[in-house]
This record gives structure tokens, sequence and C-alpha cells, in this order.
């Protein structure tokens, strides 16, 4: 980065977005230019305590990094809303929904005042377009992940759900 | 096309054909200038012959005076009828390429859909824009070149052997000799040539290789290795370039060498001749110019050959690639005016394709009119390939389909055209408003005559309501809320001023935390700098915000605030980030929507930033200067995240606002409005002025309370009509890049419904669409199309099929279930399967 301000100035907005991007796995690998990019075109959002993010079936096509606050992962289309999980600060979301479209399983709500960076799929793929490379990146992030969780899972001493694994071998 | 299609299609059209077709009188009109050209060409010899001969010699001064006047006369008429055949040639090669490219056009415009497969955009730009253009420019010289030139040189050898028969047949015998040995030489060179770019290309990938290997390279300490791999075959590659040099020297210095010649035997033979007394003097001047002027025409009949392989080559290979039977063009409508109920019958359908894989086969069912059919299964199982064969986008190939008992093969595409409905997952959108593409397929209906003389009127209120029904209404109000309306509108404008105050006091207090209200104390940070300096807008033309970096007093304003220097420096920090982020990408209007720099100023910035290493600012020119005030005066701190304001600049601007009106008054009253709470903001968008403020970037929960309190206050105002007919002629951008995926799906359904054709076929049209929309589009299927439109629709969410009336299931291009979904459910076979997974 440049700029005569940096030095009497706080990070900028991007520079702050720059290095929350390179912390994550997802995009680490992606090449400076691309990743600086992505943080440019990354968006600042704001959310009330209980306002949805997407619902069941939206094909949202965002990724989320929890800058303050807390999301609710809810399954809603049960014959009761069930809690699926709750992500917090730091955490990063929605990865796969970069990658393609895909009605979401799930809906996400705001369980308090939030505020997150989140990048769109349209300017996801016009970096694909871009910086090419970033597709095979992109795909070995997303077989790491699936093989993590599924190692995760298999890991735990409560193998209740065995019969149900096998995500990495599809 | 104007012309009928004939037996011959374009592309089997021979090169020759467009320099004639359509040209003859104009070839005619070249023919006659030709013959005149080679006759003024002519003349000049014979005249300075008789000067030499009857002039000079006897010294008859009048017979000078009359040659040397004819002889100029020649000259001028020489140069003057070559430019009439050079304006002809380019005119009749313009006309047969503009041919040409329409014809191209309109057949690639035809062709099967199967053909687009493997054809890319791309290759149809390159073959109609550049490699016909080798083609139209031969077909301008085809006929005049070898024309004048044969005929020249005919004309010329003929004068010389009238003059004298034996120094003629001499001094033409040197051009079969070249005609032997120039080809000949050509040859090699042209061996030489191919060698070398063979070479070139594997010392290319050598390079590529060691390169890409570095890594390798440098840890095995390989260096001696890759060096002699390289070296090998950069000597082989310098050898064959001596030699290609060598003979691309030769043809040229042996052309020369025996045109050089040819003077040479004129003076000793024809000096011979003349001492026996057989030859005069000024026969032998005329045979040296005549020597010298037989070079370019035949230099020109070389070349004439050297274009017409390379265009014959360029345009057999393009024409040969499009050349394809095209599928649809030129039916004519078989019952001009028939209607249909939508009756469906499927039977034993199938689809091969041309390399002989099967894509459906066997496919049978039917479907009564205005029944509802769900095609579900994998992807890859045939079902878009069925509903393209039932939109008649692709030819089945075995098997049958009836509309309302009618073979579809049978009918023409103009026939189907009007009552079958295509929505596609991936629509596409073509550059323009959200109206064009709206009316594009109720356009594409009207004959192109009927449409100009009387443009299809739709009723705006039939354009409201399919908005509505599918969802779209909000976006476009949306649209027309972001336009600027003309200041002249007076009416608008004091509506909008009611609305705004209206607003207030209803909603006043609820809007703080979405909407950043105009202040004229406080910073506004979803502004530019320029705005927040002038806090109001011109009336003045001269003083338009993008001129104002420009404008040397307000240049003088700026220094007097101190605010000229730091706003150059910012300038320089912002041009700085952008060439930083987008030097060497292509100019991606999304990623230029948050920059300050637009793209079209990129390259000039990076110009500023690499000056600027060894120069200070303020030795830039005026130019660049202007440049970095108008990107600091255009940057946003709300919006344009790349850099933060700085703390000392804000309250500086706050100051120069504050001494703003003031200065206006001395230097330029009344040339601005400053933004007043009752009164309209021109230059900006009806949101703005409703708001009096901008929406604050990034709440997205916002907006939807937003759009309903302006919507009802629209409502009582009676102004939402006029605000999405703004909406409507919103500029939608490059091919609807502006819209997201979802508001594509909704138009191009809008698009169709505007048609209201009795079959409608989707393919995964709603994939795109959230919950609300999704069940939207559901809801209208069920109240509005039940029983009147036959729907088949390619269906991806199975949550949602319990609506139709049937249901079939496919699998690897067969039906494997069809029936209503209570029947295939309590049957508990492939459709139970995908629902609840294998039990």
């Amino acid at each position: 980065m440049s700029s005569s301000m940096d030095d009497n100035n706080p990070p900028t907005e991007m520079q702050q977005n720059l290095k929350l991007l390179k912390e994550r796995a997802f995009f680490s690998a992606f090449p400076l230019k691309a990743i600086k990019l992505l943080a440019f075109v990354a968006e600042r959002q704001h959310f009330k305590k209980d306002e949805t993010l997407f619902e069941e079936g939206d094909d949202h096509g965002r990724a989320y990094i929890i800058l303050s606050g807390q999301l609710t992962l809810m399954k809603k289309s049960q014959s009761e809303p069930q809690v699926v999980r709750h992500f917090h600060q730091g955490d990063l979301l929605g990865t796969f929904s970069l990658l393609g479209v895909m009605p979401s399983l799930f809906s996400l709500e705001a369980k308090h005042d939030t505020t997150v960076l989140t990048i769109g799929r349209e300017h996801f793929t016009k970096i694909q377009e871009q910086f090419p490379e970033t597709t095979a990146m992109s795909l070995k992030a997303l077989l790491q992940e699936v093989y993590q969780w599924e190692r995760k899972i298999l890991s735990q001493e409560k193998n209740c759900y065995l019969n149900q694994t096998g995500a990495t071998i599809l | 096309m104007k012309e009928p299609i004939t037996a011959q299609r374009v592309t089997q059209k021979s090169l020759f054909y467009w320099a004639f077709a359509g040209n003859f009188k104009l070839q005619f009109i070249l023919l006659l200038v030709i013959i005149l050209i080679v006759f003024v060409r002519v003349l000049p010899l014979e005249m300075q012959k008789r000067i030499i001969n009857d002039s000079i010699a006897l010294k008859n001064l009048d017979g000078l005076l009359f040659y040397g006047a004819i002889y100029i006369f020649a000259i001028t008429a020489a140069s003057a009828l070559k430019l009439a055949i050079n304006y002809l040639q380019a005119l009749i090669g313009e006309r047969a390429m503009n041919q040409m490219r329409k014809d191209l056009y309109a057949h690639i415009l035809s062709l099967p859909l199967g053909f687009f497969r493997t054809t890319q955009p791309g290759m149809v730009v390159a073959s109609l824009m550049t490699e016909i253009s080798t083609a139209g420019t031969f077909a301008g010289m085809a006929f005049a070149v070898p024309l004048t030139n044969i005929l020249t040189l005919l004309a010329f050898a003929g004068y010389l052997l009238w003059l004298n028969t034996k120094l003629a047949t001499v001094t033409l015998l040197i051009y079969p000799i070249v005609v032997f040995i120039i080809p000949m030489l050509q040859k090699r060179a042209n061996k030489a040539n191919k060698k070398r770019v063979d070479l070139s290309r594997s010392t290319s990938s050598q390079i590529a290789e060691s390169i890409s290997g570095i890594h390798e390279v440098q840890v095995h300490g390989a260096f001696a290795e890759e060096n002699r791999k390289f070296s090998q075959l950069a000597d082989k590659l310098r050898k064959i370039r001596i030699r290609w040099s060598l003979f691309r020297f030769g043809i040229k210095t042996a052309n020369n060498y025996f045109v050089g010649l040819g003077p040479f035997i004129v003076f000793i033979y024809g000096g011979y001749l003349i001492m026996h007394g057989q030859l005069e003097l000024g026969a032998m001047v005329a045979f040296l110019s005549a020597q010298e002027k037989l070079f370019d025409p035949w230099k020109e009949l070389i070349d004439f050959y050297q274009t017409y392989q390379d265009a014959s080559v360029r345009y057999k290979r393009t024409m040969g690639y499009f050349d394809t039977v095209p599928e649809f063009l030129g039916e004519t409508q078989t019952s001009p005016s028939h209607t249909i109920t939508g009756a469906i019958d499927v039977q034993n359908l199938g689809f091969q394709t041309s390399d002989g894989h099967h894509l459906i086969s066997g496919m049978t069912f039917s479907l009564k009119a205005g029944e509802h059919l769900a095609v579900v299964g994998f992807s890859g199982s045939g079902k878009s390939t069925l509903i393209q064969c039932i939109g008649k986008m692709y030819r089945y190939t075995f098997g049958s389909i009836k509309i309302d008992g009618t073979e579809l093969s049978t009918l023409t595409k103009k026939d189907v055209i009007q009552d079958i409905g295509y929505v596609s997952q991936n629509p596409f959108i073509f550059t323009g408003t959200i109206k064009d593409n709206l009316l594009y397929a109720r356009r594409a209906v009207t004959p192109v005559e009927q449409e100009r003389k009387e443009p299809a009127v739709i009723e705006l209120d039939k354009m409201i309501l399919v908005l509505q029904q599918v969802g779209l209404f909000v976006d476009v109000m949306r649209f027309g809320l972001d336009s600027i309306i003309d200041t002249a509108d007076k009416k608008s404008m004091e509506t909008i001023i009611r609305i705004r105050r209206k607003l207030r006091e209803n909603f006043g207090s609820k809007l703080n935390n979405s909407v950043e209200f105009y202040k004229l104390e406080s910073y506004h940070h979803n502004s530019s700098i320029g705005a927040n300096i002038i806090f109001g807008s011109s009336t003045n033309p001269q003083f338009k915000s993008h001129l104002l970096p420009e404008n040397k007093n307000f240049i003088l304003f700026l220094k007097q605030q101190n605010l000229l220097q730091p706003l150059l420096q910012l300038g320089v920090d912002l041009s700085r980030e952008a060439v930083d982020l987008f030097s060497g990408l292509d100019s991606v209007d999304l990623f230029f929507k948050k920059s300050p720099v637009p793209a079209t100023s990129l390259k000039e910035c990076e110009k500023i930033i690499s000056t600027l290493k060894h120069r200070a600012i303020k030795q830039l020119s005026k130019t660049d200067q202007t440049l970095l005030l108008s990107i600091a005066l255009n940057f946003t701190p709300g919006l344009h995240t790349m850099t933060t304001l700085p703390k000392e600049l804000h309250t500086q601007i706050l100051n120069a606002r504050k001494q703003f009106p003031a200065w206006c008054n001395k230097i330029a009253p009344g040339r601005f409005d400053f933004y007043n709470e009752t009164r309209y903001l021109p230059n900006q968008s009806i949101l703005n002025n409703i708001f009096f403020g901008k929406i604050r970037p990034g709440l997205p929960g916002a907006e939807e309370v937003i759009n309903q309190s302006i919507t009802h206050l629209l409502i009582e105002e009676d102004y939402l009509e006029t605000v999405a007919k703004i909406g409507m002629e919103f500029h939608i951008g490059n091919m609807g890049d502006k819209l997201s995926g979802g508001q594509r799906q909704k138009l191009a359904i809008a698009r169709v419904l505007l048609k209201q054709p009795k079959i409608i076929l989707m393919d995964e049209a709603t994939s795109a669409l959230d919950n609300k929309s999704q069940s939207r589009i559901q809801n209208l299927m069920t109240t509005r199309w039940k029983g009147t439109r036959t729907v088949i629709a390619v269906v991806h969410r199975l949550d949602i099929i319990d609506d139709f009336d049937k249901i079939a299931v496919t699998k690897a291009g067969k039906i494997i279930e069809f029936g209503t979904y209570q029947d295939l459910i309590a049957q508990k076979g492939a459709l139970y399967e995908l629902i609840y997974g294998r039990q």
C-alpha cells in the first residue's frame, strides 16, 4: 500500500478489510492484487437485532465476516424453528455461496445488532475472471474445508451420525 | 436480408461474386475509366518520341509546345483517372464488404443453436469485423487491378512492337526470365520462413519451460544445461534467419537487376539499330521511358496475386466455418391467423446431437390445454433439451410433438413464435433500458416495416401490471427514484417537495438512522468533497460541478481557503491507490463504482504517478493538476473506502462551506442555489430530494421500510406512475450488468408475460429469485395461468412442485415417472426418492 497519509491517520476501511481477508484461509492464497480488490469491493453492512440476512431457499450469494455482534443460523422449515449454530465476531461464513448458485438450506438472523464485512458473488465472479488462477485456489480451499469439517465430525466422541457422514467421498 | 433465400447459401458464394453482385453498373464505369487510362498512359510515350524527332531535331517550336501540351494533358488525365479508379475500387470494395457482412450476419443469426455450442462470440466478431475486410478490399480490386495492369502492359508492349519489332522483342524477353526466377527464389524464401517460424516457436517454448521451472533450475544449479539447450536453438535460429534474409534480398535484387537490365539492352541494341538507321532517337527515348513504366503494372500484378492468395484463404476459411444450413430463416407463416389452445402431445420424442449423442429418447406424455407440468431430475437428464425441442429451438430427430394436433415440425418458426414463450435459467438481457427489454419479445413479432410506421404502443398500465406480477416493480421504482428529473419539470419538483415535507412530518425521527440528512453545520459523508464545499448546485452551466476544477476563480477560492494543496495531495493519493488496484485489469464497471477515479482517467493517473517520481505536484502540467483536483473533489468518504478523509481537511472544508456563499456573491452572484429544505435540489436524484439527504450505505434492512413509507406518499400525491415510467427508462448497463441475477430473471419472465403466449416454457426460470419472489411467481402461475396457459417448467426446487398438475421425472434422457404429485408420492418411486432421499 502507499500513501503519505498512512503515517498520521488510522488505517483506511480498505486496509482493515485487507487485513481481515488475508487472515482467512479461503482468501489467503489469492494473489495480493486480487485480495486487495476484494478488500476494496467488500462492503460493511449493519443489521439490527432480529433482522434477517437471508431466508431458507434464498440464493443469497454472499460471504460474511462478523466484525461485531452475533449471527444465528436457523432451520425454520421444521415444525418449530431450531437454532443450528451461532456465529461470533471474527467468523467467516458463506464462502461456498460465492462459487455458484445455491439456495440456502438455512436462514441467517442477527442475534444482536451486528456489523459484517461482506462480499457478493457478482464481485467475486468478476475477480475470478480477472485472476483465473483464483478459481483453482477456491476449489482447493473448498475441498480443504469439507475435509476438515468431516474430520472434525469423525473425531468427535459421539459418532451417532456416522451413517450420515461421507461428504468427502462424494 | 432483402433477397429471398436461393438454393445457394451466402457461405457458398465465391469471392468474385461479391465484386459483381449489385455492382455491375460501377464495374462497367470502371471498365470505361480503365480503357481511358490505358490510352492516356501510352500517349506520353508517343509524344516523347515526337518531341525529340519532330520538334527538337527539326527545331520546330510550335510542334514542341503542341506536343508538350498533349503530354501534360495526358499525364494530368492519367492522374485524375487513377484517382477515379481508386475511388471506384474503394466504393466497390466497401459495398461488397458491407453486403458480405450483412448477409453473413443474417446467416449466422439463423444458424441452428447447436452450432453456437462450439462457437465463441469472439470468433463471430473477428470473422465479421476483421477476417472479412481483407476479402472486401480484394473484392474492390478483383476486377480493376488485373484489368488495368494487364491492359497497360499489353498496350505498352503493343506500342513498342509497333515502334520497332526487333528492339521490342529483345527488351520484352527479360520478363519471361523474371517470371521464372522470382517465383523460384520466392519458394525458397517461403521454405526458410516456415523453418524460421517453427524454430521461433520451439525457442519460445524452451524459454517458457525454463522460466516456469526456474525453481528446479536454480536449486540444481543447472544453468549450464539450460544455457546449452537455449544456445542450440538460438544458433539454429540465427542461421535460418540469415538464410531467409538472403533470399528476401535476393528477390529484390534480382528484380531490380532485371529491370535495370532493360535500359542497358535498349542502349546497346537500340544504339546499334540507330547507328544502322533502323531506329530514330525519339523512338529510343520512348523505349527507355516505357521500360521504366513497365515496372509499375508488373509490380502491381505481383502484389495483386499475393493479396488474392491471402484473401481467398481467409475468405474460404471464414465462410467454410459458417457453412451450415440455417434452420428457420426465410420460412413464411403457413397459417397466418390461427389461434391455438395449447394442448401438447409428445410421442416417442428423441433428440440426437450431430455427433451422435442421444440427449433424449422415447419421451411420451400429453398435456391438455392449460395444464401445468413440472419436469424434475438431475442435470443432464434431458430436461432442458425437452423444452427446447417443444420451443422449436432444436429440431427433434425422432418421434413427434403435436400442438393442438398439428405436428410441430410442419409449423414454421414464425407460426409458433407468437404462441410460445420461453424463459431460460440465465436469461439474456440486452443493453438498453428496462422498457427496451420488456418490449423485446413484443417487438420481435412485429414486422420491421410496421414497427417503423407505428411503434408498438403498450399502455403503461399493462407494463406496470406485469412488473408487479413478477415482483420487479419495487426495483423499477428504485431505479426511478434514483434518477434525476429535468429542471424544467416544475410540477414534479413541487410534488417532490410536498412529499419531502410529509415524510418529515410522518417519519422524521424514524429515518434518522438510515438517512444522512443535509445539515449546514456538519460534514456530509455520503457526498463528495466538492458537494460539501458548495453545499448547493450551480444555476449556470459554466459553474457545473465537473467544470469547477478548471475554473480559475474557484481554484483561487480554494487557495484562499488553504485547500488547494491538500486537495491536490489527496488527488495524488487517490490516483496512486486506483493505479495500484486497477492497473493491468479490464475496466470492469463493477469495480469502478467505488472508485473516485473513473476508468477513463486511469491511464492519465498512471502517467502522473510516474512523473511525480522526479517532480513535485506544483511542477505538473495544468491538465494534470485539473485531473487531480477533480478526483479529489469527487472523493466521497462514505463510498470510496480506499482512503480516509484527513481530519484537518474535514474542518477546513466545513470552513470553506461557510465562506463560499459570501465569496460567490462577490465573484459570481446568483450562480449557485444553496441547499435549503424548502427548495428542490437540481442535479440530485428524486430520492435525495425526497429525503433532503442520502441513504446511508450498508443497511439492507432499512431499504424495505424506506420503500414502503415512500411508496405510500407517492400514491397519495399521484406520482407513483410517473416514477415507474422514469424507472423503466433506466439504462441497465452493458448486457444488463447493472441488474442482479434475480432482477434479470424477473425481467425475462415479464418480457414473456407481456407477449401473453399460450404455452410458457420455463427452464429453471426462478432459480435466482428469493423466497418471496419465488412464491409470487408461483402464485401467479396457480391463480392466473391454470387452465388458460399451458406451462412446462423445469424445476430445481422440489418444495414448489405440488402445485403443478403433472410431474415428469427424467433420467438419462427418458421420462421414468409421469403423473400427479399425489400419485407419484404414493407410488414411492423416483420422485419420492428425490424429495425424501433413498429410504
